[in-house]
């Protein structure tokens, strides 16, 4: 298959995406014949530690709602959002009783009770929208996954916490390789080789399996998966001609690192080798500051900010620059980047931008900061959508219906998609 | 439901339940009962803990741990050493999920593909590493006239007969007038090299000299100049040696300064190098390791060799004997290979890949006899072994270990002894430092700590660094026996590197230790290490340290404040305002169940900042008291005589119990884990407070050396 010629890695928003060529032509015939209408997908983009509700929320109803000052980094993409207010996890929330505040972001996706064995909705689309990519799903960030549920929103079978890739070069180097000079020859010998290997292990992983207790049975079913899936996806390998150009340049700062990781993004669903991808800007309760941003303290401590005005602006600082990171970052190049069908990718992409937990200081479940982006086949966008003790759950569930898949409940309460959104 | 703002820290909300912390009393001694229950284990159902001390034999369970993964570390250690490798690879991997305070724990372990592409990596780099083909010297001739080289050299047409170059029809450059050519030639391995080189020179009339030199740059760097005085009718070979780096060095020939003589120049006609010199041809590390015999003996290969080869490593690998139709699935791989078109070489590096992937070394496996029966079985000498192995030294068991286990002598109890000693006595023990010292005392926490840079402008590498080690140094002391374990509290000197010296405020121009000083007398809580982990990123916060040596150094885990009251002090207004605050908060019972216990311990660390220099005020020149009242400890005036209280407490002295077992069973502690503590705590407080009597203690416990099955 012919290839393009390498192009330098960009950076810089969606005036330098523009420079790349159509997306047909980053695909084969054979993928384009096999794709005649545009994929669609979903993203959901989680910042922590809730939102200074004061200056979040929106006021007035329907289409003629003023902005807030948090959304104003928004306000280019009005016409293509729905704020959605009122929302409620009710997986660790029931109203008039006592909240689980961090919880909120480990149940933020699977919307049940922590550590029930709740799958997380990204990972439920995948198993249904995800075996047509190379990646069924994608699960990045800017924090790793660690043991608790303050570092992860995507969860698989048996309350396991999906680990995250953390930076562009990595999620660079995943999704296109490292660059290899085989011929086409030893590439094949080189898959071969690869799953016989994985083959064998396999054969082990069955064989292991009947001599062991139950509860052991469970890690190596984790382990079989992962095989399966690897062997699947060297299988595949070689199939897209989506050449991405070179991997991204070192940052220096995290805007930086968060604006790299959003181009690889984008690539990753321009060259459609995923159609699901989590974003977890931040771990639930981290402590990190925001020099950069003349706010060097405790994000977590600022957020229980006991209405003290000078707190509260400084979480404003915060929580407006994250919005504005991901409107220039991400919104940005989706709107910009054209799609197989003509239309954008943010057309064909819901993306959710939200957190897990409602006021900062209080730390509730309810009341969910959310604004829903793109997905335009399906949603009819432009306005305030409050949605007052209606289950988060169902406007997951909404988005999984735009991207093709029937998911009929969700968690706790979600039992059918959020009403009021197309 | 709270809708409105709070005015104080603490409200009750008639949800605060008590009863964590009504538990925060003081253990009395000697102990009926344990006061501190353990969180309980999900999902299973809890039994009552057994009466301390009297555990009727039938009633032991000696738990089991779930399918342990190989944690990063532990994955990477045992690869490196099977491989004779030093290569890092850790990075590669997802990092390990944290539970219980340490990266080992079984049941946090898990593994997606995300982890497997990673393990793939990692094992594909050190297999190329540890398995590189011998370095042999090698001679590589370069025409400096080919299309790959550039510069401003002049290429005579072919039949060479003019323009005073070779009288044969030998392809070359010519360098008129500083003129050179560059070329990139590829280093595979560091050394010595020889250089050679056959030129000329004409130099035409009388002004022109008889020789003129000739240099070679390497990146542009003059590393050798030959005078060459040859004419080219007779040319000649020029040589010397040199010490190269590898990797793609850019090499210049030519360049020499040849004004005032027209006409003269050199002709080149090859370049060589030859190296390296020092290449003995030896089998590298990790090939000599594996190879017990040649693979390849006269060109053709031995599969009875190959699998020799393989055998003896899954041995290795897979830290017990394997069966004949174990190796026959792995050999496959290999025949596979071999058919395929590789090389005896690739094919054995792909089985040892299929090796390494392979559950039985990714996972310890423990394997009870009787799979589905819930009562207590001795481990296999083998999976014993394992334990200590990884327990000690984060890796597999070495030769002596393993011969133990080969001949199931680890299972008397003299032996098992006798082993465990000589781990715990041998460098690889240093594994312990990070693996449980520095994990127990929190040093991953202060990696992740960031001092905000204008609080704290002071702050930085090689402060960082500096009290890391400090940190290390403490742990290392109580592990390996010149401290008794309690001198992580007591310690009555700290390591103090230069750096850290002028941030602690005293003279010290070289790194040692510290004798006499505030900090010298309270071991873990100065450590900078420590108070800058406990601090937020513009202050300190007492609630937190306080938090801190309640959960890690007693193992008592308060419960987080119900919703909203979750509180920061501001203590930039002065001591008058923190201790004022913390104490309004006490006031309310429900508060004070939890911060009488937390609170005088951060008050009486307000004596360091943030990043632990030492402060008798605040900036606003309020005066700091560190004194207290600690339930358990008494009345104390500083740091000093906290911690020797906190050292003396039962509780104290449990906790380094429960987290030294929790560490090498890989698991987390269950109610009915107490009967075995109860004698192991016995003898580690008969012994003196000793790491390595603990350690002997818990691997003569049935519940080091004994599972179970699920029903």
């Amino acid at each position: 298959m012919k290839r393009m010629n390498r192009r330098r890695f960009v950076r810089g928003g969606a005036g330098a995406l523009l420079a790349l060529p159509l997306l047909e032509s980053l695909w084969g015939r054979k993928a384009l014949a096999r794709t005649p209408s545009a994929p669609q997908r979903a993203l959901w983009w989680f910042t922590p530690n809730g939102q200074n509700m004061e200056d979040w929320a929106v006021s007035g109803t329907g289409p003629e709602y003023t902005l807030s000052p948090i959304l104003t980094p928004f306000a280019p993409f009005r016409e293509q959002m729905t704020v959605v207010s009122g929302l409620r996890n009710y997986g660790v929330s029931t109203p008039g009783a006592d909240d689980s505040g961090h919880s909120g972001c480990g149940a933020w996706l699977h919307c049940s009770p922590l550590d029930s064995g709740g799958v997380s909705v990204d990972q439920q689309l995948a198993a249904q929208i995800g075996s047509d990519t190379l990646f069924p799903s994608l699960e990045l960030g800017r924090v790793a996954t660690g043991g608790d549920h303050r570092t992860a929103v995507s969860w698989a079978q048996g309350d396991l916490p999906l680990p995250k890739i953390i930076t562009a070069s990595a999620l660079f180097a995943r999704l296109f390789g490292a660059s290899t000079s085989l011929s086409p020859e030893e590439a094949l010998r080189e898959r071969n080789a690869r799953v016989s290997v994985l083959d064998g292990v396999l054969e082990d992983l069955n064989s292991l399996a009947v001599r062991l207790p139950a509860q052991d049975q469970i890690k190596l079913d984790q382990y079989s998966t992962a095989v399966r899936e690897l062997e699947l996806r060297i299988g595949r390998a070689g199939e897209s001609s989506c050449d991405p150009g070179e991997a991204p340049s070192r940052a220096t700062n995290e805007a930086e690192e968060i604006d790299n990781l959003c181009a690889v993004m984008v690539l990753a669903l321009q060259c459609d080798l995923t159609r699901v991808m989590t974003f977890m800007l931040g771990g639930e309760a981290n402590n990190v500051g925001h020099n950069f941003l003349g706010v060097p303290e405790s994000y977590h401590g600022l957020s229980h900010h006991n209405y003290d005005p000078v707190q509260l602006a400084k979480l404003t600082i915060i929580q407006t620059w994250q919005c504005q990171v991901f409107a220039d970052s991400l919104l940005s190049r989706l709107a910009a980047t054209p799609d197989v069908d003509g239309k954008t990718l943010l057309d064909n992409t819901s993306v959710l931008y939200g957190s897990g937990i409602g006021d900062s200081h209080y730390h509730n479940n309810y009341d969910l900061p959310a604004v829903l982006f793109g997905g335009t086949s399906t949603f009819a966008h432009g306005h305030h959508l409050a949605a007052s003790e209606q289950p988060l759950a169902n406007l997951h569930l909404a988005i999984c219906g735009a991207a093709g898949a029937e998911l009929n409940t969700l968690g706790t309460a979600g039992v059918e998609p959020l009403a009021g959104l197309t | 439901m709270i809708t409105h703002p709070l005015s104080i820290a603490c409200v009750a909300f008639g949800l605060v339940t008590t009863s964590a912390c009504t538990q925060l009393v003081p253990v009395p001694d000697p102990v009926p009962l344990p006061a501190v229950v353990p969180p309980p284990p999900t999902p299973e159902p809890q039994p009552e803990p057994v009466e301390w001390g009297t555990p009727p034999a039938a009633a032991l369970d000696s738990g089991r741990v779930i399918l342990h993964r190989l944690n990063n570390a532990e994955l990477q250690r045992s690869a490196q050493v099977l491989l004779a490798s030093e290569l890092e690879v850790r990075h590669l991997l997802p990092p390990d999920a944290t539970a219980h305070g340490f990266t080992n724990i079984a049941e946090a372990l898990s593994t997606s593909v995300l982890y497997l592409e990673g393990l793939e990596g990692a094992v594909d780099a050190l297999i190329a590493d540890g398995l590189r083909p011998p370095i042999t010297s090698q001679t590589s001739r370069y025409q400096p006239e080919e299309g790959s080289w550039s510069g401003n050299g002049i290429v005579p047409p072919a039949n060479g007969t003019n323009m005073g170059s070779w009288n044969e029809d030998r392809p070359s450059v010519l360098l008129y007038h500083g003129a050179s050519q560059s070329g990139y030639v590829s280093i595979a391995h560091p050394g010595r090299y020889h250089l050679r080189v056959v030129a000329c020179h004409e130099g035409f009339g009388n002004t022109c000299p008889e020789s003129q030199a000739l240099p070679f740059a390497i990146n542009n760097e003059v590393v050798a100049e030959f005078e060459v005085s040859n004419r080219c009718r007779h040319p000649a070979t020029y040589e010397t040696t040199l010490e190269l780096a590898s990797g793609q060095l850019h090499l210049t020939v030519g360049g020499a300064d040849t004004e005032a003589c027209d006409g003269s120049h050199h002709a080149v006609d090859w370049i060589e190098l030859e190296g390296p010199l020092d290449a003995t041809g030896e089998l590298p590390p990790g090939r000599a390791k594996l190879y017990v015999c040649d693979p390849e003996p006269d060109g053709a290969a031995d599969s009875a060799c190959a699998r020799r080869i393989v055998h003896e490593f899954m041995d290795q690998a897979w830290r017990r004997p394997v069966t004949d139709a174990e190796v026959d699935a792995v050999m496959s791989v290999y025949d596979a290979s071999l058919a395929a078109g590789a090389d005896v070489h690739e094919a054995l590096g792909l089985s040892v890949k299929r090796t390494l992937l392979s559950p039985w070394f990714v996972f310890r496996v423990e394997e009870p006899a009787s799979p589905t029966q819930p009562a207590a079985q001795p481990l296999s000498a083998h999976e014993l072994a394992n334990r200590l192995a990884y327990a000690l030294w984060s890796r597999h068991p070495d030769d002596e270990l393993r011969a133990r286990a080969d001949d199931n002598t680890l299972l008397d109890a003299e032996v098992l002894e006798a082993q465990t000693r000589r781990l715990l006595s041998a460098p690889q023990a240093e594994s312990l430092v990070t693996g449980f010292g520095a994990q127990w005392l929190g040093l991953n926490e202060f990696d992740q700590a960031i001092p905000d840079p204008g609080s704290y402008p002071d702050f930085d590498d090689s402060l960082r660094q500096a009290m890391d080690a400090e940190l290390r140094d403490l742990v290392r002391r109580a592990l390996f026996g010149e401290l008794s374990m309690l001198g992580v509290l007591t310690a009555e000197t700290t390591w103090v590197e230069p750096r850290l010296a002028e941030h602690y405020g005293v003279e010290q121009a070289q790194a040692g230790y510290l004798a006499v000083d505030t900090r010298s007398r309270a071991g873990l809580l100065t450590t900078g290490a420590f108070l800058t982990a406990t601090s937020t990123t513009t202050r300190t916060s007492p609630v937190r340290r306080g938090h801190w040596v309640t959960k890690h150094i007693m193992c008592e885990d308060p419960p987080p404040p119900p919703d909203g009251v979750e509180q920061e002090f501001d203590e930039s207004e002065g001591s008058a305002t923190v201790v004022e605050q913390l104490a309004a908060h006490r006031a309310d019972p429900a508060c004070a169940s939890c911060h009488d216990q937390l609170d005088p311990i951060g008050i009486a660390l307000e004596n360091f900042d943030g990043i632990g220099a030492h402060r008798t005020e605040y900036s606003d020149g309020s005066v700091i008291d560190a004194s207290g009242n600690l339930i358990g400890v008494g009345s104390f005036a500083d740091i000093a005589e906290l911690s020797a209280g906190l050292a003396s407490q039962p509780r104290t002295h449990r906790c380094m119990v429960q987290k030294t077992l929790t560490y090498m069973l890989g698991r987390k502690l269950r109610a009915d884990d107490w009967p075995f503590i109860a004698p192991v705590e016995q003898r580690f407080v008969t012994s003196g407070h000793s790491f390595e009597e603990l350690v002997v203690g818990i691997v003569q416990s049935e519940v080091f050396t004994h599972h179970r099955g699920t029903p």
